[in-house]
């Protein structure tokens, strides 16, 4: 079938696992909602531990199809950029100005469905309108790219700092594009994966081995300026890494952590006292994040080429369901969805 | 030769005679001391130290907090006069090095620490730099002026960004840095302070610095009554001031989300710290040490004001010869009533007012 007839789409959910289409009756948009086509969606190694049964991607951009009754029908054709998140805009959280750390919060291609569907039902005030010149492909790292804005946010690494990141995830490497962006000094990565580092290397930071004695890790320190970083960006969320970046920040310098883990870290806290630094979480982003990275990226102020590893068809991803098999290399697989696609859902 | 407490290790403070300084050369200056308070730090020290003690240094008056008069001053010296009431900053900065150069001297990578790392105030004379010395009006008396160092240490806190007029803070641990923090937090407009302290006669004394509500972790649970004070969000701000690992855990889980949990206790061991709530809400955990110049004046000024009444702390004041049994073991024992402990070294207080009290 189109994957876009009327009254019926096709979507694409995990199932067992791997992506699978499924046809679904296309919803009419309600008061304060739009329906949105998407037209490229972005994928990285962790999708599809998306929850069994939903909608994948979280990172989607597309164009208006249908606007609820209050909704501007001005809209109708307007290419939008999806928030990754959706706050439930009730709880205290939310009402406080803090919706990032809403307490029902939903997360698109994880625990709500997500944006690779052949129409996706969201609110107005999820979406952005793009900017002039950018397309979807673009826009679909919105998401990534507005995340490591927020960390920058929390933990400022001001022009000539000297910085480090650490772990291999598609997270660090939008960080690393943007710290990089804003003008860091030294710029260090740090992970055990060889395709990240060489990504890294790419984009202009100091790649290297994880040390496994302390002395690789002072070493580091000193390229770092000879105390450490001013500002590390914590992307691999284990105990060991969070340990790892509070010790090679710098006396007042700052931490941020941007992964989430569950595991209590052990450490001597007055690292942190006597040393007088500053650990942050960082969590999603704000709409007025996604905005500027969506205008960082349409005016190449960040290198957004460098976070996409592959384009590909919705159906070649149909065609091959383990697509994202051996793919890890921390960039992202760009889903294109034409708008007259053509999927065989026998 | 004078009399002086001095650190040997760990349970091993002695009170013994030391050669009297030397007259002071270049930008020194020999400082006769009025009042000197033992810190929480001197105790750790006495404990478990050397925490900040160099350890290849085998003896060390201790003393950092106190208030003196010039005694004697070097031929560089032309900031201080012979007869100065000062209060002496105990860091003993290059000025020179990568931190000093970026004004955050509490960091120098040169550092000396004026009874930590070298001689301090348990004894009659000590040596500091003229920069080194903030003037005491003479509307503070010179107990006070013992004071102006830990009320510094938790002004430092309170001058982090995170800290607003008008926000609300949960101060764990009524010590005497709990408590600096409470008498702070209300002289520099905070709204609502929240203090948690199980011992009856501290909590007593945070009522009477400014706290608003007092929490006995025994009683309730310390977390959720936090968050029922503050309308279910948690505390803007936190700061922990007793450094174990449960209190650490509960300054971070207790500041709201988007909030500033401040850690100026010191641990004796690792702890195991849930650094995940700080992700999920962005929650800012901040390590809080030392001060950086000007806000000694800030204190002396919040007290020249009015607006800032430390003698609440103040436990006893004794004699230097009084100082183990009745300083260190009574810190030791007596948790509760006893906070802040004065002494004075010097004959002009010890003849008036120097016993116990």
């Amino acid at each position: 079938m189109n994957t876009r007839a009327r009254g019926r789409h096709v979507e694409v959910r995990v199932d067992r696992g791997l992506p699978t289409a499924f046809e679904a009756s296309t919803p009419s948009p309600g008061p304060g909602e739009l329906l949105v086509a998407t037209r490229a969606a972005a994928l990285g190694p962790d999708d599809l531990k998306a929850f069994e049964g939903c909608v994948l991607s979280g990172e989607f951009a597309g164009d208006v199809l249908a606007v609820g009754p209050d909704v501007a029908s001005s809209l109708v054709g307007s290419a939008v950029a999806v928030l990754g998140y959706r706050p439930c805009a009730r709880c205290h959280r939310c009402l406080d100005g803090v919706s990032t750390a809403c307490a029902d919060i939903g997360l698109r291609g994880r625990t709500i469905d997500g944006g690779l569907s052949g129409a996706v039902l969201v609110r107005t005030s999820d979406v952005m309108v793009l900017p002039p010149g950018l397309s979807h492909e673009q826009a679909a790292l919105m998401h990534r790219v507005a995340s490591a804005l927020r960390a920058l946010h929390r933990g400022p690494a001001s022009p000539g700092e000297a910085v480090a990141i650490l772990g291999g995830t598609p997270l660090a490497l939008a960080t690393c594009a943007v710290v990089l962006a804003a003008g860091s000094g030294r710029t260090a990565f740090v992970d055990d994966h060889a395709g990240c580092r060489a990504v890294m290397e790419h984009l202009g930071a100091r790649s290297l081995e994880r040390p496994s004695e302390a002395s690789g890790w002072e070493d580091l320190a000193v390229w770092l300026g000879g105390y450490g970083a001013d500002v590390v960006y914590e992307c691999a969320g284990s105990a060991e890494s969070r340990l790892e970046a509070v010790e090679l920040a710098r006396p007042a310098g700052s931490v941020v952590l941007l992964a989430h883990d569950d595991t209590p870290v052990t450490m001597d806290l007055n690292l942190i006292v006597m040393g007088a630094k500053r650990v942050r979480g960082s969590c999603h982003y704000a709409l007025s994040d996604g905005r500027v990275a969506l205008d960082l990226i349409a005016r190449s102020l960040v290198n957004a080429a460098a976070l996409v590893g592959r384009t590909v068809s919705i159906l070649d991803v149909l065609a091959d369901p383990e697509f994202l098999d051996g793919f890890t290399d921390c960039r992202a697989t760009i889903v294109q969805w034409p708008a007259s696609a053509e999927v065989n859902l026998a | 030769m004078m009399l002086a407490a001095s650190w040997h290790g760990p349970k091993d403070i002695r009170l013994e005679e030391i050669p009297t300084p030397h007259a002071p050369t270049g930008e020194d200056v020999l400082v006769e001391v009025s009042w000197c308070g033992i810190c929480g730090t001197d105790l750790h020290e006495y404990l478990a130290g050397p925490i900040f003690i160099p350890p290849s240094l085998e003896q060390v008056v201790l003393g950092h907090e106190f208030s003196a008069r010039v005694a004697a001053i070097g031929d560089r010296v032309d900031s201080a006069a012979v007869g100065d009431r000062v209060v002496v900053i105990p860091h003993r900065v290059c000025r020179e090095c990568h931190f000093c150069r970026r004004l955050m001297f509490q960091h120098c990578r040169n550092l000396e620490l004026v009874g930590l790392t070298r001689n301090g105030a348990f004894a009659r004379f000590t040596v500091a730099r003229q920069d080194q010395l903030v003037p005491l009006p003479d509307t503070i008396p010179d107990e006070f002026g013992a004071l102006v160092e830990p009320l510094a240490v938790t002004f430092h806190g309170m001058r982090q960004p995170g800290v607003y007029p008008g926000a609300d803070i949960a101060i764990i641990g009524a010590g005497p840095i709990g408590l600096s923090a409470v008498a702070v937090a209300r002289a520099v407009g905070l709204r609502s302070i929240i203090v948690v302290e199980m011992l009856p006669q501290r909590a007593t004394i945070a009522r009477q610095m400014g706290a608003d509500d007092v929490l006995d972790p025994r009683e309730v649970d310390a977390l959720d009554a936090i968050r029922g004070l503050t309308a279910g969000r948690g505390a803007d701000i936190t700061m922990e001031c007793v450094g174990l690992s449960e209190t650490m855990n509960l300054a971070i889980r207790a500041a709201r989300p988007g909030g500033l949990a401040l850690l100026a206790g010191i641990t004796e061991m690792p702890s195991d710290v849930d650094l995940n709530t700080a992700v999920r809400d962005e929650k800012e955990i901040r390590g809080c040490i030392g001060y950086f110049e000007g806000e000694f004046d800030a204190v002396i000024e919040l007290m020249a004001s009015g607006r800032l009444d430390p003698s609440p702390l103040i436990s006893r004041r004794l004699d230097l010869d009084r100082i183990l049994g009745d300083g260190f073991d009574s810190l030791v024992r007596d948790r509760d009533s006893c906070i802040k402990v004065l002494v004075s070294p010097s004959t002009r207080h010890g003849a008036a007012g120097g016993r116990i009290e």
